[in-house]
Parts: C-alpha cells; structure tokens; sequence
C-alpha cells in the first residue's frame, strides 16, 4: 500500500517535470535553474557511487568532469568533429585516465585518498592553464550554431536542454539503482564498509574500486559534454576545488547511503541556493551564501545520514 | 582421511620478533580441529597467515594437496576457504540479510542477481538462527548476533574449509551451548573446521584434535585429553608446581 502512494507520488512528480517548461518557458532564469539542478544532481550521482556507495571520498570530481569537456570540446573546435563523435571519446578519455591514475592510488585510505584526488584535481587544472592548445585561462568557446540543432545539440530555446539534462539524469539514476542492488554494488558497498571483509568472501578490492571510479568518472564526463554543450563556453575554472565541494554537498545533504540522496539533496540544494541569491543577494551581499552554509550546518549537525536518513527507520529498531 | 590443510615450517617475523616460529600442522578432512594457547602464542598471526591476510617469512600452506603459499586473501573464497574475524567486522550500514547476501554474490554460489542472492542469504539466516533479524543494521546487534553473523557470512561463500577465530569469546554459557552446536551442525553437512578458542570446554566438546601454540612455537599435539595431560601445556597454563 505504501509502495502504491509512493510510485504514484513519483509518477505525478515527473508528469510535473515533463509538463513543467510549458509554463515557465518565457523564463529563462527559472528554466535556467532547472537545468542547473539536474546537472547538478548528475554530477552529484556520479560522485555518490565513488563516494557514498565505496566509501572512497573525492574532491576532485569536477576534473573528471572537465576533462570530459575538455576533451569533447578540442574534438570539435581542433578537430572539427560532430559533438555525437566526439561524447564517446570523451568518456573513452575520461577513463582511461582515472584508471590509470587511480589504479595507482588505491593503496591509499581515507583521507589520504582524498588527497590525490584534490591533488590530481589542481594538477590537470593546472595542466589545462599552461596548455596553448587547450586555450590556456581564456578557455575555448563552442562553434556559434544558428536556431536549434540535434546534429550539433546547441539549441536556442532552452526548453530542450531541460528535457535532455532531465534525461540524463533520469538514466543516471536507473544506472545507479541497477548497480546499487547488482552484484558490482553488493561489492561496493562491502567494500565500504570493511575491506578485509570484502576479500574474505572473495571480493578483490582494488577491481572493484578501479571499476568504480571508471563509472563515476564516466558519468562526469558525460555530465562535462552536456555542460560544454550547454553554456558553449568552458575555461580551467570549471575545474576548481569549489566547483568540486559544491558538487558533493548534494549526496551529503540528501543522504549520500541512498541513491535517491543526491537527487533530493541536488533539486533541494540548488533551488534553495538560487532563491537565497534571488531574494537576499541585492538587500545584503553575501548573506545569501552564510544563510546556505547555515542550512548545511544544521543538517550536518542534527542529521549526519542526510534528509533521507530521517526515514530510515532501520537503524534504530 | 586425508589432509584438508597442511602447513609445513611456517615463520612469521615483525621487526626481528618471531611471533610465529616453524609451526607444523594440518586439518583432517571432515574434522573440527582446534588450537589453543596464552594470549600471544601467535595463533591469530598462524590463521592469518594461512588465510593470506600476512605473507608468510617462510613455510609453505598446502590446501588439498595444491601449494597455496603466497596467495591473496580475496582467492581464498573461490577455492572454498572462509573465515571469520576475531575482532567481528559487521558490514554496519547494511541489513543482516544484506550483510550475508554480499557473500553470496561472490564466495561459490556465485549469485545472479540480488533475488537469487537474498533466497540464499534467507536460507543461511534460518540455519544460524538470524532469520529474525534479517532487516536490523548489522551494526546495532549485540556481540552474539555479531558473531554468529560471521559465521554465516563466512558460510555464505559455500565453504569446504572454515576458519573460525574466537567465535565465542565474550558469549555467557548458554549462548555459548548455542553456539557449540551449531558449529557441530556446520560441520555436520561436511565442512572441515579449524578453530582457535580460549574457552576449554567448547575445545573439549568439539574438538578431534588439538594443536597448542606458546611464544610462537607448537608445544603440543592431540586429542584434547592427551593436550590436557601434557606436562609442558600444564606448566604453560598453571604454572610450575613449587613443592613437586
């Protein structure tokens, strides 16, 4: 019974969605916010896999995902290719980086772990700043296209973006709901909790944690070609330290155990920002982000396990 | 019978410290073999290292005949080799059923998808008498429960072989009972059992043979009565008389 109410609550929540930009369409800001929170909420899910599902916390993922920008980007202003070849090789890119790299770094724990990843992070930012080809700190701009274009995916009415950055996130998430109950997140998810536990009944933890960074940085880069595609403009400040915290808050607020946490966390977080900004960034510069911070203190404070952890009732049985 | 499990001359050196010195034994096919010693003996580094936690300094580990010296810890499940820790590690955040169907997944049933995975684990509950508490957080279960969630999670990779360390350190007798017997029932569907255990009685109950480690080296070897009996074990355990 409660299962019915609850499927049906979620079926009329995405009738609302999909039928949503037909009333807002002459707004661009507020369609603007949409689409930032479904991207958001992406990137988020791909960071909760890695970090939520395996326990392996990373501050680094807005390098994966502009990496995956990057790379889809040069493919088609350097190489003029169709931005549909060039999303394939940007995940490919993608990684294959990550699974070189970090199949070297899993030796390390916890917070050192964390380390590398802001250091991998700042280094290929870095990388990107110094680099002629990649555009240096100017960044590089997509090809100006004219009215609304499948081919190229460069649209003048953001509608479509909303729909295309809704399904992105919509197949994000039955990608994370079918590993969370498959046998690749059974192995995670042990992982997580003990690794000595995971190799005794057979799980080789350092498999499964390249397995699960590859996905996750997968999932941003194609998170980072939506992005290039979108605001046609990307530089090496989309990979900065910030952009990565602000991109795990999400899982953190929402419950980063469940794979519905980002989701709730992403659509709360970032309407909740926007509105702070909206409604307080003209009165008092700044108060904005202090009252977001303090919404972020309480949560933390009175509910480490997330929104979602107040309806988890299992803990306390 | 043959043996399940041979060790030959097996060393463990931390730092010039012989924890475990030339240590020979083996585990007959089908038995539950047990081993005993003061704290520090080196019993828990002996298990480890047979379970590929520690790389042994020298020695070899023969499992069925087949050299498996060297081998990681994430190959024993495959070969049918399960333990349990001493120390319980419950996977905290997940559901007791959970818990144990992560082991049906991997280990040799090798699940195909979570139903599959679960219908086992569901299976395993009832014969460990968990089936209760199938949907509790590992982690809010007092010590018994933990402990007998290692044993079925160790059971759930469909083990031949099963190492089981201290499972009733800190039960009071009853629990105890309990747990005696189900180690007997385990047993009794034909896996070979190799137990480290402080609490004699359960030692003297289950246990065919006895192995008896002190500062690292094997002392003794028997059925329990023999061990008892041995002169060195008594003085190791009491203490030398004075007036003898």
């Amino acid at each position: 019974m409660k299962r019915k109410i609850l499927i049906a609550l979620v079926l009329v929540l995405v009738g609302v969605m999909l039928a949503l930009p037909n009333y807002i369409a002459k707004m661009p800001y507020i369609l603007n916010v949409f689409i930032l929170a479904f991207y958001m909420t992406t990137m988020s899910m791909a960071w909760n896999l890695l970090g939520g599902m395996t326990g392996q916390n990373s501050i680094g993922h807005a390098c994966f995902m502009g990496i995956g920008a990057y790379t889809s980007v040069l493919c088609v202003v350097k190489f003029g290719m169709n931005p549909w070849v060039s999303l394939p090789i940007a995940i490919i890119v993608t990684a294959s980086i990550t699974a070189l790299v970090f199949s070297q770094c899993f030796i390390l724990r916890g917070p050192y772990f964390t380390l590398v990843t802001i250091a991998f992070a700042e280094a290929v930012r870095q990388v990107i700043l110094n680099w002629d080809f990649a555009g240096k700190a100017i960044g590089l701009g997509m090809p100006y296209v004219r009215g609304n274009s499948w081919l190229m995916f460069s649209f003048r009415d953001k509608t479509i973006y909303y729909y295309a950055a809704f399904v992105m996130m919509v197949l994000v998430y039955a990608l994370m709901k079918y590993i969370d109950n498959s046998k690749l997140g059974f192995a995670l998810k042990t992982i997580r909790e003990d690794e000595d536990v995971a190799a005794a009944v057979g799980i080789r933890p350092l498999k499964y944690k390249v397995i699960a960074v590859v996905i996750s940085a997968s999932v941003s880069a194609v998170a980072g070609f939506f992005y290039a595609c979108y605001y046609r403009y990307i530089d090496p400040n989309i990979m900065l330290q910030s952009a990565s915290v602000e991109l795990v808050l999400p899982a953190i607020i929402g419950g980063s155990a469940f794979v519905e946490g980002p989701l709730i966390g992403g659509i709360l977080m970032v309407s909740l920002s926007e509105y702070l900004r909206n409604t307080f960034g003209g009165v008092l510069p700044g108060i904005n982000l202090i009252l977001y911070a303090v919404v972020l203190i309480v949560v933390i404070r009175f509910r480490p396990t997330g929104i979602l952890g107040f309806f988890d009732r299992r803990g306390r049985e | 019978m043959s043996h399940i499990i041979e060790v030959e001359g097996l060393t463990k050196t931390f730092k010039g410290l012989k924890a475990v010195n030339n240590v020979s034994l083996f585990a007959e096919e089908g038995r539950i073999t047990g081993m005993i010693g003061p704290n520090g003996a080196g019993k828990s580094t002996t298990f480890n290292m047979i379970c590929g936690y520690y790389p042994p300094t020298s020695g070899r580990i023969r499992f069925r005949g087949q050299d498996i010296t060297g081998k990681r810890a994430y190959e024993f499940a495959d070969m049918g080799i399960a333990r349990t820790f001493q120390i319980m590690k419950p996977l905290g955040n997940l559901s007791v059923l959970d818990n144990v169907a992560s082991s049906a997944f991997f280990g040799r049933h090798k699940a195909k998808n979570i139903t599959q995975a679960r219908e086992i684990a569901e299976g395993i509950l009832e014969f460990t008498g968990l089936a209760q508490k199938r949907n509790v957080l590992a982690r809010s279960m007092g010590t018994p429960d933990q402990k007998r969630l290692e044993m079925a999670r160790a059971l759930a990779t469909k083990p031949d072989m099963l190492f089981l360390d201290e499972v009733m350190a800190g039960l009071n007798p009853a629990e105890t009972e309990t747990a005696i017997d189900l180690i007997r029932r385990i047993n009794s569907q034909g896996v070979t059992i190799f137990l480290i255990e402080h609490i004699m009685k359960a030692v003297v109950s289950l246990c065919e043979k006895v192995v008896v480690l002190h500062h690292g080296e094997k002392i003794a070897e028997g059925t329990p009565e023999q061990v008892m009996n041995d002169p060195y074990v008594m003085e190791v355990y009491l203490g030398v008389k004075k007036n003898a």
